[in-house]
């Protein structure tokens, strides 16, 4: 009986039993060592206790991520609310606060779809649907094709089919091209990158935890493009259709060109980056601009959501998109952004444990390609700073 | 000597309470760190109340919207399983009991605590197999509240103070519950006699 009681009221032994790592395994083999004359006992009752291993139902990793996904959007949204008026904060019932996200959701909506009543029908896109595991490319009739390697590129160049991967090849059904009901989706989760070449032969480099709407055949008098996340853009010359990026707060409009987009939902700052041709920028919101503002090489643009502030500055457009390269460029980048790209690119969490720390800056150059934790190692020592492996997807800064 | 020393993350470590400080800020990352460490624990606490999957999922959501709409008078606690834990079955609860409103049980454990042993741990072993038929069925002969007992004691890393604060009875009773319970447990996995677990739960009835 006291045996017992020594055991069962150790949470190490618990754990052992019912939740092992490599860790707690060390532990007891380093124990046992030392106290030989318990194993026997030891190994029964522990064989003993996991017959009662009685872990209820269990969240499919998806469903998971979807909780946390809509909980999160609720306490964005509850935050943007908070800062618009504090005193409403007291007043507000969790309950109310959800009629109200539905009203702002219609907004975005309608900032989509204001000017362009016979493009797609993007607002019904708006939904953010979970990206995890694999790219996943989703076509016209609605049906999802998962691709199996993390860095994946579909081809729409020839009219007849879709060529994923330069080997699985999926015709392209020509009774549903003239109806056009439903524009194709690439979706990148984090870890992953993407290629796109549209059927204008225009490339799209796709980077982690991004999305691209697009139809598999531009058919109107514009060529438009739907983007959440960041994209290189390659676009292929065709004067007569001007090629169209909408993001959440801005479009974008090109003739032909190279630039690169990074339009994050959850980002605070919005980046375009020209690198050749030249780009006009409009905002949905107009009223901000009067009229669109023209960015020339070597330019970027930056708004800050949260302030409604806009800012044009000359940049080495190159570090911008080393990513598709899996390179990664900072100049005066403080460390929150670093770190916020680096858990796009791996899908993994950082946390920092001195919230100051977010400001520290960083310069310097990383390879991606190289495993996270050198990633981390390095970006710590740079900071100087340690990081600690808290499980497989998270890590802390200190 | 192993380091074990991260095992007590979860308890005092200054790290959770920044995250806990940072969540009550409406920090999103804060959320889902709190979020991935306790999920899969409230869910299965949950689908042990009910087995309407639906309203456990509303209830983890409502539970963090809660405590964001409270953060202004929400203390930092220790261990915030506990207190997650605290809010989660009230909220459950309240909201079974919005279901079940025709049931005027005066009984407080009206919700079924459904224990059942995970099919995967089944095996082609007939001993082993053997073995949890026998538990499984011991397991069923215990009222609800004992059940959520060995459940927390098993699977929460509650301290058996916080197990009683949570299930409403003193510590030294669940004590003294758990210490019974397993022992019984392993005599009659000992002996195989299923009759000797009748004996046991007709004389503990510490809780009553």
């Amino acid at each position: 009986m006291e045996d017992i009681r020594r055991y069962i009221d150790n949470s190490l032994f618990i754990k052992w039993v019912y939740d092992p790592d490599e860790h707690i395994k060390d532990y007891w083999d380093f124990y046992l060592g030392n106290h030989p004359d318990e194993k026997e006992f030891l190994f029964e009752l522990k064989s003993e206790l996991a017959l009662f291993h009685i872990s209820g139902q269990t969240l499919s990793e998806e469903k998971k991520k979807m909780l946390s996904d809509k909980i999160a959007r609720k306490i964005q949204e509850s935050q943007k609310r908070t800062r618009v008026s504090e005193i409403g904060r007291f007043l507000l019932k969790y309950a109310a606060l959800a009629l109200l996200f539905i009203g702002l959701g219609g907004g975005l909506v309608y900032y989509f779809y204001q000017d362009k009543p016979n493009m797609v029908d993007f607002s019904r896109y708006l939904e953010m649907p979970e990206i995890t595991g694999k790219p996943t490319l989703v076509l016209s009739d609605g049906s999802n094709i998962n691709m199996n390697k993390n860095e994946s590129t579909v081809d729409y160049a020839s009219s007849e089919r879709i060529v994923v991967n330069n080997d699985s090849i999926i015709p392209v059904k020509k009774g549903v091209k003239k109806v056009e009901a439903l524009p194709n989706q690439f979706l990148i989760p984090y870890g992953s990158r993407g290629k796109l070449i549209l059927s204008d032969h225009t490339v799209v480099w796709l980077n982690a935890g991004s999305r691209l709407i697009y139809p598999s055949e531009f058919t109107g008098d514009e060529r438009e493009v739907l983007l959440f996340g960041e994209a290189f853009f390659e676009v292929a010359k065709d004067k007569s259709k001007p090629f169209i990026v909408k993001t959440s707060d801005y479009r974008i409009k090109v003739l032909g060109t190279q630039f690169n987009v990074s339009a994050y939902l959850g980002d605070e700052v919005s980046q375009t980056v020209l690198t050749e041709g030249s780009i006009e920028l409009n905002m949905n919101n107009q009223g901000l601009f009067g009229h669109g503002v023209v960015l020339k090489p070597n330019e970027l643009f930056s708004l800050n959501k949260g302030l409604n502030e806009t800012n044009i500055q000359k940049v080495d457009p190159a570090k911008y998109v080393l990513w598709k390269d899996g390179n990664l460029k900072f100049e005066n980048e403080d460390l929150k952004r670093v770190l916020k790209k680096i858990e796009r690119y791996y899908n993994i969490q950082i946390s920092l444990k001195n919230p100051l720390d977010s400001s520290i800056i960083i310069n310097g150059k990383l390879d991606l390609k190289d495993d996270k934790n050198e990633v981390l190692y390095y970006v710590s020592k740079v900071a100087k700073r340690k990081y600690v492996k808290l499980n497989e997807r998270s890590y802390k800064i200190e | 000597m192993p380091d074990t020393s991260y095992l007590n993350k979860n308890r005092v470590d200054s790290y959770w309470k920044d995250v806990w400080i940072r969540f009550k800020s409406g920090d999103v990352k804060a959320f889902e760190l709190i979020y991935g460490d306790h999920v899969d624990f409230l869910y299965s606490y949950g689908t042990k109340m009910t087995s309407d999957i639906e309203m456990v999922e509303d209830a983890i959501q409502d539970l963090f919207l809660y405590l964001l709409s409270k953060r202004d008078n929400l203390s930092d606690p220790d261990f915030v399983r506990y207190y997650l834990l605290k809010a989660f079955k009230r909220i459950l609860l309240e909201r079974i009991r919005n279901e079940k409103l025709w049931m005027k049980d005066k009984d407080d454990d009206f919700f079924s605590f459904e224990y059942s042993i995970e099919s995967e741990s089944f095996s082609h072993d007939d001993e082993k197999e053997r073995k949890l038929v026998l538990i499984e069925e011991m397991l069923e002969k215990l009222d609800p509240r004992k059940k959520e007992i060995i459940f927390l004691k098993f699977h929460s890393g509650l301290s058996y103070d916080e197990i009683g604060d949570i299930v409403g009875i003193q510590s030294s009773s669940v004590k003294k519950l758990v210490y019974r319970t397993i022992s019984s447990f392993r005599d009659i996995l000992k002996n195989n006699i299923i009759g000797l677990f009748y004996l046991f739960s007709r004389s503990s009835n510490v809780l009553n």
